[in-house]
């Protein structure tokens, strides 16, 4: 109810309006939302690209932070990032740890979007192929130790 | 004045958070948590405002400001100042039954007496002592309606309240078909609808894509000639064929994800690769590429035994080797010693003989016969010769 109800104002805000970059890709319901983003500047790792975020919301979202993974759908890709695993998972202090309530969809794709943007690093994080491979689907459930804070 | 109705208090309760507001209001009256209008607004240490209920959850979870993230305790939350208060208790709500039809427009903080007292939309007890029926309020008028009356037609017997809707299926009564409006009696009804002429009923075969639709009594001529119609039996048996072949291929991709680990994502190299449209090629590559996944694991397992083996093998020639010399080592020692036994038993017979030359030596003495003397002398070193065979059989032994 109560993720309900403020899930539907954060929709009619976004619907209103939405900074540079970041589009509304579907919302089927309060519980998961897909939203495009793209990197505005000339960085060469992401031009042109379009990517794709997945959004899980709990019932006790905005307490709870959202569970948000980069998919392959619709053609779009996995950027590149040292952060980022190839299977979409995001290592985010502000998706764990550090989130907040006050925190919102639309604050946590411009977070995302900056990250892509600051990156110049064309790398996968250590350890990719063995997270992957270990079948890690959602960001729940790992400690991610927030060790770097270059990028 | 009063009307006398509003004496009768409604349990509904009513949810704040759940009000819809007349006009949004404005965005710094807002719970930065929640996104709605602040409800018993309270203020942290650092000077910002949640709602009593929206801080305390974040709180359980973390004890950090959500918005700036400064240290906070469940003690460094008191009640903001009243003025905020009263500026989000004076937003006008609408009466949460307004779904029920009320029109009512109220300041947030009349609301609860509007239900409580005033709303006729809320539920309230029935009017009549001793009845635990509800009913909307503007309904309840002096008498219950939960009192049990008798049809006039049927005699059955039901609440005042469904009387209202029984003619409709009071056995006795008739009502109207909704197709060729004629009337029938109402148990007849249900049966007439199934066969009224004049409903309007889709081809038979519309779910396979005949769009006609006619009167009950004109669809016969075009079924006649529908291409649908008679399609049907084969069309039908291709649904079939295609649902269980869809089960099989359900199982059958069970089974394979049962027997694989989850899939790894395409490396960078083969990322680019698979941009080729043609799906089923790099469904296909996919599956080589695992294919020589596991071939690369078996050898490499094989390789990891051979190494192994070999290993071993190089050990236990070192053990035979150490064995060997272990072996050698003792028959040294056991030929060092028994030559010393040799060595002792040659003194004694040396000593044997030093102790039969001198016994013979004092036999001769009080003899002086040399017949004698060499007689017994011949004995005595048979004697001897025998002795010192025996001894010299000790030593073989």
């Amino acid at each position: 109810m109560f993720a309900q109800k403020r899930l539907g104002k954060e929709l009619s805000n976004i619907h209103k309006s939405l900074p540079p970059g970041i589009a509304i890709a579907s919302t089927p319901d309060f519980t998961n939302w897909k939203m495009d983003i793209q990197v505005l500047d000339s960085n060469p790792l992401y031009a042109d690209q379009i990517y794709r975020l997945n959004f899980k919301f709990s019932g006790s979202y905005p307490i709870e932070a959202p569970e948000v993974t980069f998919i392959k759908e619709d053609g779009r890709d996995i950027p590149m990032h040292p952060h980022i695993y190839s299977n979409g998972v995001i290592c985010l202090d502000l998706l764990g740890t550090n989130w907040s309530p006050v925190q919102n969809v639309e604050s946590v794709c411009m977070s995302i979007q900056s990250m892509l943007t600051s990156n110049t690093k064309n790398e996968r994080p250590p350890g990719d192929d063995t997270f992957v491979r270990s079948g890690y689907r959602s960001p729940r459930n790992i400690n991610f130790v927030y060790d770097d804070n270059t990028v | 004045m009063a009307p006398p109705r509003s004496t009768r208090s409604s349990l509904q309760s009513v949810d704040l958070r759940a009000l819809d507001y007349l006009t949004s209001p404005s965005a710094n009256l807002l719970c930065p948590i929640c996104h709605s209008p602040l409800i018993t607004p309270v203020q942290t240490q650092c000077l910002h405002t949640f709602c009593s209920a929206c801080i305390s959850l974040s709180l359980e979870r973390s004890l950090t400001c959500p918005v700036d993230r400064k240290p906070l305790n469940h003690d460094d939350v008191t009640p903001a100042p009243i003025m905020i208060a009263n500026l989000v208790n004076d937003l006008v709500v609408l009466c949460p039954n307004r779904e029920k039809g009320c029109p009512t427009t109220c300041a947030r903080w009349l609301v609860e007496s509007h239900v409580r007292e005033d709303c006729g939309y809320a539920t309230v007890k029935c009017v009549k002592d001793g009845c635990d029926g509800m009913v909307e309020r503007r309904e309840a008028e002096e008498e219950c309606v939960h009192e049990e009356v008798e049809c006039a037609f049927c005699q059955g017997v039901m609440r005042k309240l469904d009387l209202e809707s029984h003619p409709k299926e009071c056995p006795k009564l008739s009502s109207d078909c909704p197709y060729c409006s004629e009337s029938f009696p109402n148990p007849e009804l249900a049966d007439h609808k199934l066969v009224c002429p004049a409903e309007v009923i889709d081809c038979a075969a519309s779910h396979f894509g005949c769009t006609y639709s006619s009167r009950r009594s004109e669809l016969d001529q075009h079924l006649s000639g529908c291409h649908f119609v008679a399609l049907t039996p084969i069309l039908q048996l291709h649904t079939e064929r295609i649902e269980t072949l869809e089960l099989e291929n359900k199982a059958i991709r069970q089974k394979l994800d049962l027997l694989l680990p989850p899939r790894p994502l395409p490396s960078q190299s083969s990322a680019g690769a698979s941009s080729d449209p043609n799906d089923a090629n790099s469904a296909g590559r996919d599956m080589t590429s695992e294919m020589q996944d596991y071939t690369y694991h078996l050898y490499s397992e094989y390789e990891q035994l051979r190494s192994d083996f070999e290993r071993l093998n190089v050990q236990i020639r070192e053990l035979d080797v150490k064995q060997d010399m272990a072996r050698i080592n003792e028959g040294l020692r056991y030929n060092d010693e028994m030559t010393g036994v040799r060595a002792a038993i040659n003194g004694l017979r040396m000593q044997l003989h030093w102790l039969l030359a001198s016994r013979r030596e004092t036999g001769t003495g009080g003899a002086g016969a040399g017949g004698a003397r060499s007689v017994a002398g011949s004995s005595v070193s048979g004697d001897a010769r025998r002795m010192s065979d025996s001894a010299r059989q000790v030593v073989k032994l």
